[in-house]
Formats: C-alpha cells, structure tokens, sequence
C-alpha cells in the first residue's frame, strides 16, 4: 500500500512539473502537449493504444522470460565448467560491445518484421545483466558450504539446486530488476527498426504525423507498463528472498 | 579384535606460495577411536589446512600443496568456527541437510531430538538469522551429530564465540559427542586442556605431543594440573614462535 501511495505522489509531482514547463515556456501542443492534452488523447484512442498495447507487452514479457532461461542457464554453465568460463565470457562480452541499434535492423531482415524480431532484442538486451549477476553469484558462495555438502555426500545436481542456486539469488535478483528496467527498451527499438505494430512503432506513426499527444500517450504507457514489471519482479524477488532482506531495495 | 587407534600418514609438504618456509612435510598423526584429538598452534600455522587435507577437501590456492594423505577411506563431519548454516533454511532443514542433499528419507524425529538435546526445542522452524552465535553453533552440533560420521574434523568451532557463550557449548559439545572420534584444531590451550584425550603442537614442520594431565576430560577449569599445563603449553607455543 505505502508503495502505491509513493507511486501517487510521485505521479503527482510528475504531472505538476510537467504541466509547470509547459505553462512557462508556453510550448504548443505539437511541441510540448498539456498532461491534460495527452489524458484526452488517452481517452480517444484507448482502443487503439490497448491494442498495440498488447503486442509490445507480449514481446516485452516473452523476450524478459527467455533472457531470464537463457541468462540463467550460461549462468550455470559458467560456474560448472572451466572451459565455459573461458570461452564463454569473450562471446558473452562481445554480445554487449555490439549496439543494439546496430542488431536491430540485421534482425529484422533475418527473423522478419513480425514480433520475434523485437522478442530476440528484449532477450539479447536482459541476457548480459543476468548472466552477469547469476554468475556473480553462484561464485559468490563460501567454499567451505561446498566442501560441507561434499562432505555430505551431494552430487552437482542437489549441490547446484539445494545450495548454490538459492545463495546466487539474492545477486539474481539485482539483475533481474535491472533486467525489468531494460527489457521494455529491447522490444521498442525492435519495433522502430520494422514493425506494423506495437508502442514503437505506434510513436513512429504519430511522431510523424505530428500527433504528439498520441506519441506522449504511448510513451506513458510504456512507462506504466515499465513500471508495473519492475515491482511484480522487484515483489517476486523479495519474496524468493526473504531471508536476505539486505537485498532487497525499499 | 578391534583396533583402537588409526593413523594418518601425510606424505609431502606445504607452504605458502612464493615463500621458501616450509608449514610441515611428512607428519603422522596418531589418533584414538571414539576420543578426542587437539592440534595446537598460532595462527597461520596450517593447523585448519592440516584438516582439510585429512578431511581431502580443496585447500585454498595460496598454498603449495604436495601432500598426499593415507588412509582415505573414512567419512568425516565437519564443524567450524563459522558455523555454515543455509540462511534461508529453517534450524530443522538445516540439520537435515545431509539427508536432503543425498535424497535420503528425512528423519524429523531424530532431528527434533537432537534439537531438543542442544536446548533449542522451540527453534525447529527459526531462520538462522534470527538466532544468536551460540544458537546458531547449537544448530551446527546438531547437524554435525545428525550426520553420524566415522570421524569428526573441528576447526576452532568455539572461537567465534563470547567466553560465556563458549564455555557453554564446549560443555554440550563435550556432552554429546565425548564418545565419538573427534579431531579439533584449535589457538587456544586452555580449550585443548578442557577437551582433549590426546594433543598435539605444530612445530618446525612436524606435530609434537604434548604430556596432558592425568585427570579425564571435561576436566576442571580450577585444576592445579590443568593449570599448570597451560603454562607449560604457552612456553612452548611462545618458544615454536620465536625460534
């Protein structure tokens, strides 16, 4: 509830400043539209922003899951394998030296205009923050916890899912909030490069058909939705690590 | 007829990498079924990598290891001066661990017992961040006597512990496990008089024995003899160092 509440009042605050520059600097709507300009635009064209909405919001979680499979997955490879570690990193690295807007339009041409294009740049965007994090932390563990449960008789599969698993996820959680915050820019980028919908391309649309409102519209949307995969991620990782309440951020 | 005594051939030597002084080399270490056995030494003495290269677990990398250690086929608990509980399991999963980790059938009952026995009936299901040092070192005895090894390998378990607290569970320890085969390192003489059947000294590369008094352990903290030994002890921990 207290985070609803801090969330109103930063809207607030938002709305207030916003409605502040656009009164002194007395921007016309095609520049700077009101808030209460880009409120109407909302309310005209809720089904047309509902759906192309949907598409971006689709590709956003789809893209966000597979980063999440994938990320993890290297995550483990890395830790149980030396020559993964050496091989891997390098490639892993490179992935994040190539901009993104250079994939972007080379994706497009080979997977096409349709929405996996735009789900394979929101998984490319999230898969360095979390491999990075899960790896940091299955390293992380004290190794005398691993010697104990060599002691014990684990084999790599309990040690992996019983002990280093659940001592990594306070660092995969770091990522994956990171992760939320990134995965929404992936799959509009995508969608700048070539798409026939989606938010993206719906800014595209209006952008160039100098209907700021609706393009303003869009962007608030997105943030919305932004927004609201952050804390189900930020309340999913609190909860999956509850014992470890220094990691969680309040 | 069934041996009383075993002993752990260690073949080679270890030091620190990049430093020409040698930590030990070719030890023996004679120890009793079903008794205690203290190693005694400062602080970088090796004494807590002497374990682990008895227990055959990794040995951190700054040391230069050509040890190779016989005999090989016994199973050992481990306790140590942190005590390695999983912070998002409960005290009772903690002490299953083991069973857990083997895929075996949980034994809850033996493990609330075992709760019970270290005074912690009520904290079956507490996180142990919500335990204190000396509970949490509670829990770790009894995952430790839960696991029912041939030998136990302790590494200055009661360190980290205020003097009251520590007092305390040296008792309990002593309590539960007096009958088990037990090998400790520890830097403090006085605990290794309280504790030990049988004590060791490390010095110039090799264990040494050490005369302990003729009273049986737990003995008593106000022994004139007991007394007497830890003076005796501190030479010659005070004499290893200095030479």
């Amino acid at each position: 509830m207290k985070v609803i509440l801090n969330y109103i009042f930063s809207l607030i605050i938002f709305i207030l400043l916003w409605w502040l520059v656009q009164y002194i600097t007395n921007s016309p709507s095609y520049i700077l539209p009101s808030p209460y300009e880009v409120f109407l635009s909302i309310r005209d064209n809720y089904l047309l922003l509902l759906d192309h909405s949907l598409i971006t919001f689709f590709e956003i979680l789809l893209g966000f899951i597979l980063g999440i499979l994938f990320g993890m997955y290297t995550g483990i490879l890395l830790i149980i394998s030396k020559s993964m570690r050496k091989w891997m990193l390098p490639f892993i690295i490179l992935t994040q030296a190539i901009p993104i807007f250079a994939i972007a339009p080379i994706l497009t041409l080979w997977v096409g205009y349709g929405i996996w294009s735009k789900i394979i740049m929101t998984t490319l965007i999230i898969y360095f923050p979390i491999t990075i994090a899960f790896y940091d932390g299955l390293k992380r563990i004290d190794p005398m916890i691993i010697n104990l449960a060599k002691m014990m008789g684990a084999s790599t599969y309990s040690m992996l899912i019983k002990i280093r698993i659940p001592f990594a996820l306070p660092q995969l959680t770091s990522g994956l909030k990171l992760a939320a915050a990134f995965a929404p820019m992936g799959a509009v980028i995508g969608e700048w490069v070539g798409a026939s919908k989606g938010l993206g391309y719906l800014m595209l649309y209006a952008s160039g058909r100098v209907q700021i409102d609706l393009m303003f519209s869009s962007i608030i949307i997105l943030a919305f939705f932004t927004i609201l995969l952050y804390n189900l991620v930020s309340f999913i990782s609190n909860y999956i690590t509850r014992w470890d309440p220094k990691s969680h951020i309040k | 007829m069934k041996r009383t005594n075993l002993s752990f051939i260690l073949k080679g030597s270890l030091k620190v990498e990049n430093e020409n002084e040698i930590l030990f080399s070719n030890l023996k270490l004679n120890i009793n079924y079903n008794k205690w056995t203290s190693i005694i030494g400062q602080s970088g003495s090796g004494k807590s990598t002497l374990l682990k290269i008895i227990a055959g677990i990794e040995i951190p990398k700054v040391f230069e290891n050509t040890i190779t250690c016989s005999p090989k086929n016994y199973s050992f608990s481990w306790m140590a001066q942190n005590d390695l509980l999983l912070p998002w399991a409960s005290a009772i999963e903690n002490i299953t661990l083991g069973q857990r980790l083997r895929k075996e059938k949980l034994d809850i009952n033996k493990a609330h017992i075992l709760l019970e026995k270290v005074g912690l009936k009520n904290a079956a299901k507490k996180l142990p961040s919500t335990l204190s040092g000396g509970m949490r070192q509670r829990v770790a005895l009894a995952r430790t006597i839960m696991e029912d090894k041939d030998i136990i390998l302790m590494d200055e378990p009661f360190s980290a512990l205020d003097s009251i607290t520590r007092s305390a569970i040296q008792k309990l320890t002593w309590k539960l496990l007096k009958d088990k085969t037990v090998i400790m390192v520890t830097h403090d003489p006085l605990e290794a008089l309280l504790l030990s059947n049988n004590l060791y000294y490390i010095s110039k590369e090799k264990l040494k024995p050490i005369n302990l008094p003729i009273s049986k352990p737990f003995r008593k903290i106000n022994d004139d003899n007991l007394l007497y030994s830890h003076k005796h002890i501190l030479n010659k921990l005070q004499k290893s160092y200095i030479s």
